[in-house]
């Protein structure tokens, strides 16, 4: 396949405004935060697996016994997010997720819903455990919106990018004539009658 | 003349030499159509998928080593449509009712494929 995942990460986060993006300000405020954060590496790993566990569509994503490598897998996550940096490895990281989700039968909803998830968790434990000035919270929320909607972004585009590279490396037909053929076939398509 | 005009006369050349042709088309390699004579139907759905057999055809051919690919065809059992690589650049498809002249359809079309080809290479 043509592109590298470094191109394609790069092409992303260019589509992305730079005011929606994670910043180095936000950067700046998750490092800080860090070591209060660290602890909620439990809470987060624990948390996360229940509710995939708990849902017959997205338990059958894992084979049995896997459970404790998945979770070793986000708590790596978690402990690289922390430590930083933000750069161009990192993202390519959150971008190689949507290839790796292709492969494992991760849908996009799952992974989305799954981030409205760890923010929710994240907003709790930072009220409750973290008990951080109102100021603050109200900063640290933002900064991990920002975070999700990057990696939501990377993941998500990057997983729709590869199912067509795939697709066209598979068929011979050009990722252009991909997006022509959408076209066409969509030219006559009415919403309205969907509503 | 330029190239769409030559393609024109490519394509009419064609038609007036196999009349059972309901429609010939020359379209690029990404499926846009760049000359056309159809008695009906839409140019720009044939040539996407004109350039999709194009496509998957080449690929086939690559994966069992068939070398270059030239030509294919899709059997209705109303009609045919052919497939021909017009170059590196454009597909040439043309559509033909059932019981037409394979032969002569093969002898005509291969032949308007070369001249696209070759007009097309030239730009």
């Amino acid at each position: 396949m043509s592109a590298s995942l470094a191109e394609i990460t790069e092409s992303i986060l260019a589509q992305l405004p730079p005011a929606t993006r994670f910043s180095t300000e936000d950067e700046a405020l998750l490092l800080r935060l860090a070591p209060a954060l660290a602890p909620l590496e439990d809470l987060l790993a624990k948390g996360f697996y229940d509710i995939l566990f708990a849902h017959s569509e997205t338990a059958a994503v894992f084979s049995s016994g896997e459970r404790a490598e998945r979770e070793m897998a986000l708590r790596r996550w978690w402990r690289r997010t922390l430590e930083g940096p933000f750069d161009a490895r990192y993202w390519q990281w959150q971008a190689a997720v949507g290839l790796i989700h292709i492969r494992r039968g991760v849908s996009n909803p799952m992974m989305l819903a799954m981030w409205g998830w760890i923010l929710n968790a994240l907003q709790g434990a930072l009220i409750e455990s973290v008990k951080l000035p109102p100021q603050e919270m109200v900063r640290s929320m933002e900064a991990l919106h920002r975070l999700a909607a990057t990696v939501q972004a990377l993941t998500a585009e990057s997983y729709l990018q590869h199912y067509l590279l795939a697709l066209s490396h598979a068929s011979g037909v050009s990722i252009d004539l991909v997006h022509r053929l959408v076209a066409v076939e969509l030219a006559g398509f009415d919403p309205s009658g969907h509503g | 003349m330029a190239a769409a005009d030559d393609l024109n006369t490519i394509l009419g050349r064609l038609r007036a030499s196999v009349p059972e042709l309901s429609a010939a088309l020359v379209a690029t390699t990404d499926g846009l159509p760049i000359a056309h004579s159809m008695n009906a139907g839409d140019a720009n759905r044939l040539a996407a998928m004109a350039a999709t057999a194009l496509g998957l055809g080449r690929r086939i051919c690559e994966t069992y080593g068939g070398g270059e690919f030239r030509e294919t065809s899709v059997s209705g059992d109303q009609g045919q449509m052919y497939i021909y690589s017009a170059g590196s650049k454009a597909v040439l498809g043309v559509v033909a009712r059932s019981g037409a002249n394979v032969g002569l359809i093969h002898l005509e079309a291969r032949d308007a494929a070369s001249q696209v080809s070759q007009i097309l290479e030239r730009r």
